[in-house]
């Protein structure tokens, strides 16, 4: 894919490393900011010099360096991408020395580079060193296993100011929204949606997260806009204490219901959300259920494997496939399901999305570990 | 007292080892969506001029290789020493004939990933029924996976159903969304 050599056209796009070039490089970045979402796992904030925007649900890969030479390659998934996407810095500056042509510059003031999301509302400001301007930051969030190589260092050790090197972002299937493939494409063999379909991008959405497989998911979480289609997520972790981004999710989620209250079906019949979603809303949010089926709805469910905290209804245990059935959007909605998780998770929850009638080419996986 | 130094956990290093890549003892599964559950198998091999279908009973028939090679994944893992069997491609084309130099491969499900052909004859690639001295588990692409350990493994399309040459190289599902065209770890070739 080469969507982002747009930005570099024209001026000759002087000084803006990155963005011309490989874009596979592995980019310096350093460690901006960090916080801990349980013990065991913490998510970390890079500023990256020269990265192109990123997409919900893309990963990239980290490459750290000892003092003696010694490297080691990971893949993680990106919990936050909104501060991915900066404002170009305009290109005036880099006008060479060349006075041949009267004062008006070839080149259009407005930097010919792609809109930038207006969601760049995301984390602390812009530093990085050395820059102009913004520097493009992400955040993963990484699990410790002892036996790891790198991520006791990234939970346990890793300061801000710390280098490390970035390769990508990388990916564009596990992503939301989706990418809407041209229909002469490989990818649309595997996505064969008749002609005038509901455009993947206005269709329900179900995010299902086995542990550390929220992450990616709450990158698509933290993107979706007001008017963006009903998404639910189900979230299944060990114990209350494995919860990761807890007032977040219940902030987002008191959010979206109280603009769900005043919004009426009427007005939001026209995007795509199925009727019955639609009618679902009209139940009061309580706690963090019910917001589903509004524009820009978000529901949040979590179960427990191991412990489940008192009061909570259900009883510590591992997902089964009833549950799953009363948990997430159901087929006749047709929604775009993201599953990820360790393998075994993703094997049987993805399973049972298919006896229970959702298309395998809606259900999209991200796996880690083996059998 | 910053820094990472990997002291202690670090795994060895291996000439075996391609740039970038690290050793895993386990098994990762990556997969695009769900575990088909497929109840009919057929492979359909296809050229500009001809073509052949082979049933499981046909597949099962024909001369089965043992394999011991290792295999690297693009995500960095590589794992050393894995065993396999399966029919070579050399037998499964013997006798079609073809002026292309590129395959498309089909899996169960749609997924696609393109190849040049030099990479799939020469004693280079494989359909392979068997991991390890057991049938080839489904979430590893049993019934039967392409087998081009040359290769990333992704290019080793799981659920294989279609070789179909073609005459210029077409980008495949992985391929189209950022992955390379072709693929050699020892060159990085990761991601175009």
């Amino acid at each position: 894919m080469s969507e982002p050599s747009t930005g570099a056209g024209g001026a000759g796009g002087a000084g803006e490393a990155g963005l011309v070039g490989d874009p596979y490089a592995w980019l310096p970045a350093s460690i901006v900011s960090s916080v801990a979402q349980t013990p065991g796992a913490r998510s970390l904030t890079f500023a990256v010099p020269g990265l192109r925007p990123a997409r919900a649900g893309q990963h990239v890969d980290l490459r750290l360096t000892a003092d003696d030479g010694y490297t080691a390659v990971r893949s993680y998934s990106l919990s936050d991408v909104r501060a991915s996407a900066v404002p170009a810095v305009p290109a005036v500056l880099a006008v060479p020395a060349v006075p041949a042509v009267p004062a008006v510059p070839a080149v259009p003031a407005v930097p010919a580079v792609p809109a930038v999301p207006a969601a760049s509302d995301g984390v602390g400001g812009v530093g990085g060193a050395g820059g102009a301007g913004p520097v493009p930051q992400i955040e993963v969030t990484v699990e410790r296993l002892d036996d790891g190589e790198v991520s006791p260092y990234l939970v346990d050790a890793a300061e801000p100011g710390d280098p490390i090197e970035v390769r990508g972002p990388i990916g564009g299937w596990f992503v939301w929204p989706p990418t809407e493939f041209e229909p002469d494409s490989a990818v649309h063999a595997v996505l064969p949606e008749p002609p005038g379909a509901t455009p993947l991008r206005d269709v329900p959405v179900q995010l299902i997260a086995g542990g550390s497989g929220l992450a990616p998911l709450m990158a698509m979480v933290r993107v979706r806009g007001r008017d963006a289609p009903p998404m639910r997520l189900l979230a299944s972790v060990r114990d209350p204490g494995a919860r990761w981004y807890v007032g977040e999710l219940d902030e987002a989620v008191r959010a979206s219901s109280a603009r769900a209250v005043g919004v009426s079906g009427a007005e939001v019949s026209g995007v795509g959300v199925p009727a019955a979603a639609v009618s679902a809303a009209e139940v009061p949010a309580v706690g963090v259920s019910a917001a589903e089926g509004r524009t820009g709805g978000l529901t949040v469910d979590w179960v427990y494997s191991r412990v489940a905290p008192d009061g909570h209804g259900r009883p510590a245990g591992r997902l089964t496939h009833d549950e799953l059935e009363s948990l997430v959007l159901p087929a006749a909605e047709h929604p775009l399901v993201y599953v990820c998780g360790a393998n075994s998770f993703v094997e049987a929850v993805a399973g049972w999305l298919i006896e229970l009638g959702h298309a395998p080419t809606r259900v999209r996986t991200e796996r880690f570990g083996g059998v | 007292m910053a820094g990472f130094s990997g002291l202690g956990r670090r795994r060895a290093a291996d000439p075996r080892l391609p740039p970038g890549q690290y050793l895993e003892n386990g098994f990762p599964v990556l997969s695009a969506g769900p575990t088909p559950n497929i109840k009919r198998w057929e492979l359909q091999i296809a050229t500009e001029t001809a073509q052949r279908s082979l049933s499981w009973s046909d597949f099962q028939a024909l001369p089965h290789e043992d394999i011991e090679t290792d295999i690297h994944c693009v995500t960095s893992w590589s794992k050393l020493g894995t065993h396999w069997s399966g029919v070579s491609l050399d037998t499964l084309f013997d006798g079609l004939e073809t002026q292309h130099e590129y395959a498309m491969a089909t899996s169960h499900g749609g997924y696609t990933t393109n190849l040049p052909l030099t990479e799939l004859l020469g004693g280079r690639a494989w359909v392979v029924d068997t991991y390890e001295g057991a049938p080839l588990h489904a979430e590893h692409g049993g019934p039967a996976r392409l087998f081009v350990p040359g290769l990333y493994f992704w290019k080793s399309a799981k659920w294989l159903q279609g070789l179909q040459t073609m005459a210029t190289d077409r980008r495949g599902f992985w391929e189209s969304m950022g992955y390379h065209p072709h693929g050699d770890p020892w060159k990085e070739e990761r991601y175009a």
